[in-house]
């Protein structure tokens, strides 16, 4: 296992921003100081000028494999996290067929030991029926347990209320949910339908899918878990309405209910989608510019916990079909760390808070163990970025499955240089390096 | 496939309450989208539109054009002064030839009312009315409404002063439509020679007394003393015209209550509307101006009904 010496970088790291020098070895954080010598003949990396930070954990991205491998498969979008700064993923159970057994989780995790250049972690699916299975769920090498509450992509839907309490009240591990109220969505479907037959557009996806149908579905969520005191952490928030059920009065670690927004609700709003249509076409759908301003005021004064991209590719061919045909989902994991930077650099939210949200609160919210923190003794998950470097999205660039991305024509004024998963230099420049793969996320629970 | 319940939009009196609604919403979106630093979207690539002004504009077309080029449509103008109409053509092959070269979409401002209704019974291509001679002109109709359902909620029970030159206005007769969709009261008050006959057949109320009116209402559309069609004259002199229907601050401070003041453009200053009522915060005629660019924005959008 090479040995590396980062020099002169900017480190960021929980809350502050320094100056200085930073050694790997065997696939730890060997030191941090102002200068460190040479001495072991490690690999140089020059960092002057360049931002180093610990390396992005999304705890909610879908890749795909096994059964949808021609949307995407776990070696490609892992790879993509990678040239995008995300050093570990947590992917979620709505495959084909869907992770619903210990057998089928443990053959993903045997698929990412093979293939993914990233750290990984899959989620146990919880279903009408399987409440055996997910209770043998080992919590300290698997992440969590995904509830849908409100179908989107895969057919999970736990609309059987008892199926709901027992997992609420029982699971002892986190609980993630996808919360919207199905019924409501079906009456708004309806309505659209109405008004224009088969062929709904898509501007109409933020109306049918309204803050309603999500408000209803995590407020009832959030009543459960606080019922049963589960371990519950809503993902992807989008109303301004639903923000109000969580709390920013205790430390992360002490909460019992955490929450999640993902970077293309705080990018996008309502009026993009008589721009992109089906290619943003995604649940929860995005909401109007004042849910989106609301979101990034919860996201800095800490009401909502973690940054995630439910990244979930589909092919361009399956995107361009009518409203009720084209899928839900847009590919985004390659890019979440370029678009909070890019949020820093309009000077809407600093450095040390994209870090903390994207690196050090997932660590936290799912007790990760020895990642996420750039700390002595830590797994060297590490990003370099360039502050300057413009990074121009185009197929050419775009390492998913799928070759496409909403994003394609913007031009970033930062970039990606350097990825280390494990110690390993992933990838350098545009360049990347397969000979070592990530590794399995193990947690500290007890 | 158009997303509204007309291929074309000709006038206001075609569309539905829910077209306007669904035109209302649209351009709520697009109005954020051109206040953005980045304006341009790719919504209407590969859409040709051609701009057809029989009859001389300048902010209508400005308008049109600045919303096709957002939208990212190819754009071709063209204008009656250097048009073959004058050798002789009639109107349906003139446009036939340009549809030839394969346009989407027509935007055309006509001097004769009916013209477009004529033209979309022969042509294919999508019409979108920017006016025709004193008929309809239903773009700055929804943008009026719009700007007034902005400043006032919804427009149900509110009442809507129409003043001036109504006989030559096609902005008054869109707007009435419009208003009325809406459930807005309209009231239109001005002299009797510039007020047609017949014309609370149409529901609305009619008023000489521009002080009682002005007391009666929540929203005033000020229009223009149209003097290039005054070929008789129906009043004295612009001088006493201004005297008696002119919008001044003397005349809004005696009213007991405050009123939004709307011009659908050009204004003839010191005429129909003195510049301290202009300039003043109550008037929202440069709003009616932005928003006239994202109201037709919604528009063509609607029209092209792209389906990804």
């Amino acid at each position: 296992m090479s040995s590396y010496l980062i020099k002169n970088a900017h480190i960021v790291n929980e809350g502050r921003i320094f100056n200085g020098d930073l050694l790997i070895k065997n696939q730890r954080i060997e030191r941090i100081a102002g200068m460190i010598d040479n001495t072991m003949h490690a690999t140089e990396i020059d960092a002057s000028g360049k931002y180093l930070l610990p390396g992005v954990i999304d705890d909610q991205v879908h890749f795909r494999e096994p059964g949808l491998t021609h949307k995407a498969e776990i070696y490609t979008e892992a790879k993509a996290a990678v040239a995008g700064g995300t050093t570990s993923f947590m992917e979620m159970p709505n495959t084909k067929p869907t992770t619903t057994t210990q057998e089928r989780l443990e053959a993903k995790y045997g698929v990412g030991a093979q293939t993914s250049l990233a750290n990984y972690s899959f989620f146990m699916g919880g279903a009408n029926d399987n409440y055996d299975e997910v209770m043998k769920t080992d919590l300290s090498k698997v992440c969590g347990l995904k509830i849908f509450m409100g179908s989107s992509t895969g057919n999970m839907l736990v609309d059987d209320e008892k199926a709901l309490i027992d997992y609420f009240c029982n699971f002892e591990g986190l609980i993630a949910t996808h919360c919207e109220d199905e019924q409501t969505v079906r009456e708004n479907e309806r309505k659209a339908k109405e008004q224009f037959g088969d062929l709904v557009p898509f501007f109409m996806h933020p109306i049918i899918r309204d803050e309603e149908v999500c408000y209803l579905s995590s407020s009832k969520a959030v009543e459960l878990a606080k019922k049963c005191d589960a371990r519950l952490h809503i993902l992807h928030l989008t109303t301004a309405k639903e923000l109000d059920l969580f709390t920013n009065k205790i430390p992360l670690a002490e909460k019992r209910i955490t929450s999640e927004v993902c970077v293309h609700h705080l990018w996008y709003d309502s009026a993009d989608y008589y721009i992109f249509g089906s290619r943003i076409k995604c649940n929860p759908a995005i909401k109007e510019k004042s849910n989106r301003l609301a979101l990034m005021e919860a996201l800095l004064d800490d009401r909502l916990d973690i940054i995630a991209t439910d990244h979930a590719p589909h092919t361009l061919d399956e995107k361009r079909n009518s409203y009720f045909k084209a899928p839900a989902g847009v590919p985004l994991v390659q890019h979440s760390l370029n678009m909070m930077l890019d949020f820093h650099q309009q000077g809407l939210i600093s450095m040390e808070k994209v870090v903390e949200k994207m690196s050090h609160a997932p660590a936290i919210c799912f007790k990760v163990k020895e990642r996420g923190f750039i700390r002595e003794g830590y797994f060297a998950d590490l990003v370099l970025v360039d502050m300057e470097q413009k990074n121009y999205v185009s197929k050419g660039t775009i390492h998913y499955k799928c070759n496409w991305s909403p994003l394609e024509g913007h031009i970033f004024r930062n970039t990606v240089t350097h990825t280390f998963v494990s110690g390993h230099l992933a990838y350098a420049n545009g360049v990347f390096n397969e000979e070592k793969k990530g590794e399995r996320l193990l947690f500290d629970r007890n | 496939m158009s997303l509204l319940s007309q291929k074309h939009l000709l006038g206001i009196q075609d569309i539905t309450t829910q077209d306007i609604q669904l035109i209302f919403e649209t351009a709520k979106q697009f109005k954020e989208v051109i206040n953005r630093p980045i304006k341009k979207v790719p919504s209407l690539r590969d859409i040709t539109i051609a701009n057809l002004f029989f009859e001389n504009s300048t902010r209508t077309r400005i308008s049109f054009e600045l919303a096709e080029k957002r939208l990212s449509a190819d754009v071709i103008n063209f204008s009656a002064a250097s048009s073959s109409t004058k050798k002789g053509e009639t109107l349906i092959d003139t446009v036939n030839n340009i549809l030839a070269m394969k346009v989407d979409m027509i935007v055309m401002r006509h001097p004769n009312p009916g013209a477009h209704q004529l033209l979309a019974k022969h042509i294919d291509a999508q019409i979108v009315n920017a006016g025709d001679g004193t008929h309809e002109h239903p773009t700055q109709a929804l943008l009026d409404a719009f700007s007034m359902q902005e400043k006032l909620g919804d427009l149900r029970g509110k009442k809507v002063l129409i003043c001036g030159d109504i006989k030559h206005s096609r902005v008054a007769l869109s707007n009435i439509f419009c208003l009325q969709k809406l459930g807005a009261k309209v009231r239109v008050c001005g002299p009797p020679t510039l007020i047609p006959k017949f014309i609370e057949n149409l529901g609305v109320e009619v008023s000489y007394d521009i002080k009682e009116s002005l007391q009666w209402c929540d929203v005033a559309n000020v229009l223009r003393i149209q003097l290039e069609r005054q070929d008789i004259k129906y009043i004295p002199s612009l001088r006493e015209y201004s005297m008696a229907f002119g919008l001044n601050k003397q005349l809004l401070d005696s009213l007991k209550k405050e009123i939004v003041i709307m011009h659908p453009g050009p204004m003839n200053r010191g005429v129909e509307i003195d510049s301290d009522v202009a300039d003043s915060k109550h008037a929202i005629i440069l709003q009616q101006v932005e928003n006239g660019v994202a109201i037709r924005m919604a528009v063509l959008y609607l029209l092209a009904g792209k389906k990804e």
